[in-house]
């Protein structure tokens, strides 16, 4: 990489912030329109009822859920990337991690919106938070939707913070460069930065600080919410295993979902010099270390459903594979098992479009997973007098999709607005500059 | 983090209403409120608290018979009223009948039942007896304020939980007439 | 709701009633917490208060049911002058304080939106026009004067003084005639009571006395005579702890919901049953087993083995029947329902009755002590030359009240067209029926419960109508306009002199006093019952008992026809509860359709659900197919009672009237009109059908099979008897080891595993160690603790519970798409669960309402404490609380937490009804049973005044007080004393799941099996 430069550096990455070309407004105001498309849906099931929705008995949760845990599960990556990557010196992670890191931001803000969505009566959802009030009422400590206000309003309190730490010194480099309005506000937001030994002795111990804050949220926040399932007594959702898998989950998704993004911003913004088959490779190990643990606990589920002999388990978990939703579970499987299992060969881990492709069918694979635990066990109930198949509505999947604009709205405006990679981080693994190479 | 600060701020407050609460001798009557919370709204008739229960000193249950017979206090019913206003045309030291009593004589005469305003509106999710809480010994004042004094009612207590349980958490080990904090009893 | 009371047309701004807003209807929780409301609402005291009425209590009037000719006696619960609930008339010898679900709803028959809302008027264009009362009295008035022809006075049947004012009214008139059309008037059944015992009446039927009971068709626990009685006395003997006796053995071609109450279901032919009956007296009298004599019948030709070949029933099977039919004496054999509406059913009466006589059951479980006095009915046969009066033109006038001959009769009767050329058409009807939209005039009575009267039920027991409330619309009572048209035309002599139809009542029943008074008080005068006596007459000999010929087309099958548990024979179309009360054994709602056997299905190409058409040399019917595994495969089924073209838009339409289609056939007998009487073709329509239905989806995952899991449970009678009790009848039926049999072990591939991939070990047991559940602590200063057992012996699935359940606690009803999403609201369900065990068929009914459990899973996972556990021992739920996270629901191992997904409507006047001690939900609300926690808080209301403690039985729910069969025992499991708490100890007793340590409050008993010894 000698041709590499920091003046090099600098200039690649800022020229991302340049004024937006044609196609990111059009990829813009497309986004915007399934947005407001969701929105709508929203605002139509908040005036008739829930009703709008396909839910009934006994599935009373279904798709939001589905997608409040499946965005969780995207954010954990980012900050396994920014904070326990950073923790372990991992170097590989300098060019990736602001992106994963404002990944997880938007995807907690996503994830956020939908417990508020699933409320019958979303106009008293303060209800939830604990506040003195007239009435002397505190919310229900015991129960795990409580344990999820505090995991993911923490969750989203840390990241944010993190992530606005990492970005001063790069904001700083944007400023520079910067005019007009851009220029007041990098200014702002730069905090005043000029790069001297003290800032940066503070700055590094600031956020060796905030990553070890940030460490055990990976773990935590997504256990917590596994809790919503393994504290309920439902065959198919009450087991021990729940945690640990779940968190495996979040990290083997929220890797996915970094490919995903980084792939295509790799090539519109031809940034091949930074993102190398080494990401890929590193990346595509974790992808199939989190798969196989993934793989372990689905087989752990039905060996203990087969073994406890408890005949409701045993029960919901054949109809898991073979009931009318087992197509749903056999894809989960496909893509989660199966198709991760091809990062066994190195020369596939460096196959950028290869990588693209499998983190796509990650992704459908952990959203169809938690759509088969929360839809399929609630259908397959205890009681088989009221055992009923769910039929989401256009409302349902308008929302879902409308939540994947929402998240690309915030990305969108992200890559355009703040350096969407780390520079700083990038000139540490640079060679320190010379004399000759500046003159030459 | 905001959480935490609301936790702990929601326990101080709780902390200070509790002590305030068991300052209190009386439990079950603990004084009564006069600050007006609500309008003054004007009736169809006239008709004053302060006149027939401050002045001329009516007992409440007189006109509001079943209020210790029915989760309802009752309106009285317009014969209640005309049963003493056959008799009684005009107000004292007036030469002239009054007009108030007249509309009421003609509400009477066409059959027409008096279109009150009501001015204590409980919450339609919540229930309240008064046959329970009269049979108790808590005064009307308590909770209707100085009703005796009022030309035109106003409201002296919002109908809000904080001042139901207020009463019911000081009068929980009161040894005649336990209270009881359960949800059902207001919430069916 | 002021302004809705003010929206209402001006005769019910007339009522002076306190319109109180927070006890009246719209409690809405959507409402949420106005800190101070904006005084918007008025309060408007009575001028002049009624007696006995205090706003915010109760007040009960004594009347009687008149949903169907049985005449129990209610009490109807008024609030500030609406009547709000119907319960049973404990002092009732009929229904002794229960009713049916049909009664139940009667009140929506009183709040129903379609009403005639005043008197109206045909127009020149054909639309009606609403008149006032003197302008319609005066036109009746003229038309009777100058009828211009005979007059015709088509009534329902009638009993007591209103039957009297009709027939004096009649006979007024000079050339009039008063027609009486009852669709089931049980002709059939006094006519063969003729023949066999010279008394054309319907006799005691005492059940309690059966020391087994053959039924062949008669649905007693659904549509005959007098269900609540007889769910009552059958409950009295073959339910509860009654072990040794009382077994029920069906006869029926279709497994109606008395057939699945039976200890063994006959499939036979249909027609076919006085065949049968007669084939297994012949058994009895052959065997010298007889203890009664057989009318002079020779009973040989009818021997097992001669019409085994016809009734469709092996020879031995009949046989085998026959001996435990003489061995469990006394016998008694009752033949109603399809079987006596077939060309055979006088005969099939007639030889029900030589079995009960062999049988030995004369005299005891069936005697005329007491009989049941339908007034003058007349046979659909006796109609015909009515009708071809009108047909001739010579009718000038036709009155019609209380029936609905348009819709009820067989279209090929033609009485619509004949009705066309009478000249003035008057109808008295309530509800805008198929018949009055035919009618140039409609003088719309009172509702029953708006009315006085008095009916007869059975001799000696005769029991009053008196108005609970003022008429909710412009309506008058009937007898009073007929009194008045009396005085107009100078008539008025004998009873019709009467000033008011309520002076005529009082006259007939021995004028104004104390009698009188006692009377209204009581809900009318009651005797003692009188033991009777019956005996056979000779001379039976003379009757050759043939299966009947069953027109159409010989290819076709045969249509069985049944009265419709819900709809009856149409009068229930019309109101939501019954409509979305699932039918008790196929759990349809709002809908109409045929039964098919599944093998038949497969043959027929046909999945649950498709919409097909019922072919007959008479007409066409459009219904949808549902696979009936309780049916012969050789027969179709259809009830009756839906297909309105009347009656109100929203009950139009719901598959096909069957009785319009039917052919107009006899009983050669007794000229009842023959409703089994044809065969039929089936094709598909290819139209596009839905149909919607609780539980057992084939294609929802859903189960009518309990695969294993306990929730019905069943214990051999054997196993009860004292000699042979098993230590611990409640380890875990759940374990492939365990008894899955009697918990219903059939269905769940899981459970049935090949051995070599079954599970090692069996299921967890179930943890006896603490009898309170572990978190009870915090309630043990509490004074009651709140328990209901459920005796599945008793229970047999008549779903009243289910309609007065929703009746006091305001639950919405939401109509048929919403239900096939699975979102109905009842808080209260019965399961129907099917068992079949060497290829007999068992079906077992278990009402699941909350559970109230000990440690329940819902309590604790609500993030805002809208559901938390209150000291005594309720799961109560505070709907203004909830905010719809649903999650109490998903982990609510019953699943009897119903969400309000929408707002729903009680269209105006229905929601007069609603109970003002209950929070009406409004949507994105959790709501369940509550165990009627405002009668809780009623009980220990009264119990405060008079200081002491709520005895024991003095607190009621709503579904234990209508329970005919007595199932359900509700009360304080604290009072070592109360009945409760004995049973919950009892030997049957067990928890459905109990292995999920909920530990429910409520206990069921298991069901009794009788295997019916050879």
């Amino acid at each position: 990489m000698s041709t590499l430069t920091y003046k090099k550096v600098n200039e690649d990455f800022l020229s991302l912030l340049r004024n937006p070309t044609k196609a990111w407004y059009v990829l813009f105001v497309l986004d915007l329109l399934v947005l407001a498309f969701g929105a709508a849906c929203w605002i139509y099931q908040i005036q008739t009822g829930m009703g709008a929705a396909g839910k009934m008995r006994p599935v009373m949760w279904a798709l939001y859920i589905t997608d409040f845990v499946f965005w969780v599960g995207i954010g954990h990556a980012g900050t396994l990337i920014s904070a326990v990557l950073f923790l372990f010196r991992s170097r590989f992670r300098n060019a990736i991690y602001r992106t994963a890191e404002g990944m997880t931001v938007f995807a907690v803000m996503t994830a956020g919106l939908f417990p508020l969505i699933h409320l019958g009566r979303v106009w008293f959802f303060y209800w939830l938070l604990p506040y003195p009030n007239q009435r002397g009422l505190w919310p229900n400590f015991r129960s795990p939707l409580e344990w999820d206000v505090f995991a993911v309003s923490t969750y989203l309190t840390i990241s944010s913070v993190f992530f606005f730490v990492g970005l001063i010194p790069d904001l700083a480099v944007a400023r520079e460069s910067a005019t007009g309005l851009r220029k007041k506000i990098y200014t702002l937001a730069s905090l005043g930065w000029r790069g001297t030994n003290t800032q940066w002795k503070h700055y590094n111990n600031a956020y060796i600080y905030f990553a070890a804050l940030a460490t055990p949220l990976v773990f935590s926040v997504h256990s917590v919410v596994s809790w919503d399932f393994a504290m309920s007594v439902n065959p198919g959702w009450h087991g021990t295993i729940f945690a640990p898998y779940f968190v495996a989950g979040a990290i083997f998704s929220g890797i996915g979902m970094v490919i995903t993004l980084m792939v295509p911003m790799r090539k519109i913004f031809g940034l091949e010099k930074y993102l190398t088959d080494w990401h890929f490779d590193s990346m595509g190990k974790i992808l199939l270390f989190t798969s196989l643990i993934v793989t372990y606990a689905y087989a752990t589920e039905m060996f203990m459903a087969w073994y406890s002999g408890n005949p409701f388990e045993k029960s919901v978990f054949w109809d898991r594979a073979f009931g009318p939703l087992g197509w749903a579970y056999w894809v989960m499987v496909l893509c989660n098992c199966l198709i991760p299992l091809l990062c066994i060969k190195k020369t596939v881990r460096t196959n950028v479009w290869g990588m693209f492709i499998i983190s796509i069918f990650v992704n459908i694979g952990m959203w169809f997973e938690r759509f088969v635990i929360i839809v399929q066990s609630l259908s397959h109930n205890f009681d088989p007098w009221v055992w009923r198949q769910y039929h989401p509505t256009l409302v349902d999947v308008g929302i879902s999709i409308g939540s994947f604009a929402w998240f690309g709205m915030f990305f969108l405006l992200f890559i355009k607005f703040l350096p969407a990679m780390a520079i700083v981080e990038i000139k540490e693994i640079l060679p320190v500059p010379r004399k000759k190479a500046r003159a030459a | 983090m905001l959480l935490g600060f609301a936790v702990v701020a929601g326990g101080l407050l709780f902390a200070a209403t509790s002590l305030q609460a068991a300052k209190t001798t009386d439990t079950i009557n603990p004084g009564i409120p006069t600050k007006a919370v609500g309008p003054a709204i004007t009736q169809p008739i006239a008709y004053s608290h302060q006149l027939h229960a401050g002045k001329l000193g009516m007992d409440c249950g007189y006109c509001h018979t079943n209020v210790g017979k029915s989760a309802i206090a009752n309106i009285p019913n317009v014969s209640t009223c005309m049963g003493c206003h056959n008799y009684v045309k005009k107000a004292a030291g007036q030469t002239q009948p009054s007009p108030e009593i007249a509309k009421l004589t003609k509400y009477y005469e066409d059959g027409v039942s008096i279109p009150w305003v009501n001015i204590h509106q409980l919450p339609e999710h919540a229930n309240f007896n008064h046959k329970r809480h009269v049979k108790a010994g808590v005064a009307c004042q308590t909770c209707h304020g100085p009703i005796q004094t009022m030309p035109v009612v106003y409201p002296v207590k919002k109908l809000i939980m904080a001042n139901c349980i207020d009463c019911h958490k000081a009068n929980r080990e009161n040894v005649n007439t336990p209270t009881n904090l359960d949800c059902v009893v207001c919430h069916k | 709701m002021s302004d809705e009371i003010n929206e209402q047309p001006l005769p019910l701004r007339r009522r002076e009633f306190l319109k109180l807003v927070g006890v009246a209807t719209a409690a809405g929780a959507g409402a949420g917490c106005l800190e101070f409301p904006p005084p918007n609402e008025l309060i408007q005291p009575y001028v002049t208060a009624p007696e006995n009425i205090i706003p915010g209590v109760a007040t009960y009037y004594a009347s009687t049911c008149r949903e169907c000719p049985a005449a129990c006696g209610l009490h109807v619960k008024t609030r500030e002058g609406r009547a709000i609930k119907l319960e049973g008339n404990p002092a009732h010898p009929v229904n002794l304080g229960s009713l049916c679900a049909r009664g139940q709803s009667a009140l929506q028959g009183l709040y129903n939106p379609d009403r005639h809302a005043s008197p109206k008027q045909r127009q020149a264009d054909g639309t009606f026009k609403e008149i006032t009362w003197e302008e319609a009295e005066k036109l009746l008035a003229e038309k009777l004067a100058a009828p211009g022809g005979a007059i015709q006075f088509w009534t329902g049947q009638e009993t007591g003084t209103r039957a009297a004012l009709y027939d004096a009214f009649v006979g007024a008139l000079g050339s009039a005639e008063r027609v009486v059309h009852e669709p089931f008037a049980w002709e059939a059944l006094r006519e063969g009571n003729r023949l066999a015992f010279g008394r054309a009446e319907i006799p005691t039927y005492d059940f309690a006395a059966a020391g087994s009971v053959f039924t062949f068709g008669a649905d007693f626990l659904e549509t005959w005579i007098s269900p609540v009685e007889y769910a009552r006395t059958f409950a009295a003997r073959h339910g509860g702890d009654k072990l040794e006796l009382g077994r029920l053995i069906t006869f029926e071609p279709r497994l109606s919901l008395t057939g699945s109450n039976a200890d063994e279901w006959v499939a036979i032919k249909p027609g076919t049953e006085a065949l049968a009956a007669l084939a297994m007296a012949q058994v009895i009298v052959a065997e010298g087993l007889a203890r009664g004599s057989t009318g002079g019948l020779d009973l040989t030709p009818y021997a097992p083995a001669n019409v085994a070949e016809q009734v469709g029933v092996p020879a031995d099977v009949l046989g085998r029947l026959a001996r435990e039919f003489a061995a469990n004496g006394p016998g008694l054999a009752i033949a109603g329902g399809i079987a006596a509406q077939s060309a055979r059913a006088t005969h099939a009466v007639v030889a029900a009755n030589i079995l009960t006589s062999v049988g030995g059951g004369l005299g005891t479980a069936l005697h005329f002590g007491r009989t049941l006095d339908l007034g003058r009915t007349q046979s659909t046969r006796e109609l015909v030359p009515a009708i071809e009066r009108m047909n001739g033109g010579t009718v000038g006038v036709l009155l019609v009240h209380g029936t609905n001959p348009a819709y009820s009769l067989p279209g090929a009767l033609g009485f619509e067209t004949a009705a066309k050329k009478v000249a003035f058409k008057v109808s008295f009807s309530i509800d805008p029926d198929e018949t009055s939209q035919l009618c140039d005039l409609i003088l719309p009575d009172n509702h029953p419960l708006e009315s006085w009267g008095d009916a007869q039920a059975w001799t000696g027991v005769r029991s009053l109508l008196q108005p609970a409330m003022r008429p909710v619309f412009r309506t008058k009572s009937t007898p009073d306009v007929l009194l008045a048209a009396a005085k107009t035309l100078g008539k008025a002599q004998g009873m019709l002199a009467a000033a008011t139809w309520r002076d005529a009542l009082t006259a007939a029943w021995g004028g104004p006093g104390a009698a009188w008074d006692a009377a209204l008080a009581a809900g009318g005068s009651f005797a003692a019952p009188a033991p009777g006596t019956a005996t056979l007459a000779g001379g039976l000999g003379s009757l050759a008992f043939t299966a009947p010929e069953l027109g159409g087309d010989a290819a076709g099958t045969p249509l069985v026809v049944y009265a419709s548990p819900n709809m009856y024979d149409g009068r229930g179309a019309n109101k939501p509860w019954l409509q979305e009360l699932p039918d008790p054994v196929t759990k349809v709602v709002w809908d109409h359709w045929v039964e098919i056997h599944p093998d038949t299905m497969k043959q027929l190409g046909l999945k649950r659900g498709d919409h097909v058409a019922l072919k007959t040399p008479t007409g066409t019917l459009e219904t949808a197919a549902y696979d009936y595994i309780g049916i012969r495969p050789d027969v179709f089924a259809v009830g009756t009672g839906q297909g309105h073209t009347a009656v109100g838009g929203r009950y139009w339409k719901r598959g096909g009237n069957v009785a319009g289609f039917l052919p107009a056939t006899y009983d050669e007998a007794s000229g009842a009109l023959a409703y089994v009487a044809v065969r039929t073709s089936l094709n598909k329509t290819g139209k596009k059908y839905k149909l919607a239905y609780l539980g057992g989806d084939p294609y929802t995952g859903g189960q009518s099979r309990q695969m294993g899991r306990g929730i019905a449970q069943a214990i051999p009678l054997t196993e009860l008897r004292p000699t042979e009790h098993t230590e611990d009848k409640r380890e875990s039926h759940m374990s492939e080891h365990g008894d899955v049999e009697h918990a219903g072990g059939h269905g769940d591939p899981m459970l049935h595993l090949p051995g070599f991939i079954g599970s090692p070990v069996p299921a967890d047991p179930i943890a006896h160690a603490a009898k309170e559940a572990p978190n009870s602590a915090y309630a043990k200063h509490a004074k009651y603790k709140w328990g209901m057992v459920i005796d599945l012996n008793s229970c047999n699935g008549c779903q009243a519970c289910v309609v007065a359940c929703s009746a006091e606690n305001n639950v919405a009803f939401v109509g048929k798409e919403q239900v096939d999403k699975g979102r109905e609201m009842m808080w209260l369900r019965i399961e129907r669960y099917y068992e079949e065990h060497d290829g007999k068929l068992e079906v077992r009914h278990v009402p699941v309402m909350c559970q109230h459990c000990g440690a329940a899973p819902c309590e604790s996972v609500c993030p805002v404490y809208a559901t938390y556990h209150n000291p005594e021992g309720l799961n109560a739920m505070i709907y203004n609380r909830c905010v719809g996270t649903r999650y109490c629901s998903n982990n609510c191992p019953y699943k009897v937490r119903a969400f309000n997904w929408f707002h729903y409507d009680f269209p105006v006047p229905l929601n007069w009804q609603l109970n003002p001690d209950v929070t009406v939900r409004d949507k994105g609300v959790m709501e369940k049973c509550s165990f009627c926690v405002q009668r809780i808080r009623d009980a220990k209301d009264h119990a405060k005044d008079e200081a002491r403690d709520v005895r024991d039985g003095e607190m009621v729910t709503a579904c234990q007080q209508t329970c005919p069969a007595r199932a359900i025992v509700f009360g304080d499991l604290k009072d070592p004393e109360s009945r409760v708490t004995k049973l919950v100890e009892h030997e049957r007793g067990y928890k459905i799941f109990e292995e999920i340590n909920t530990y429910p409050a409520v206990t069921y008993l298991k069901k009794v099996t009788r295997d019916v010894p050879v």
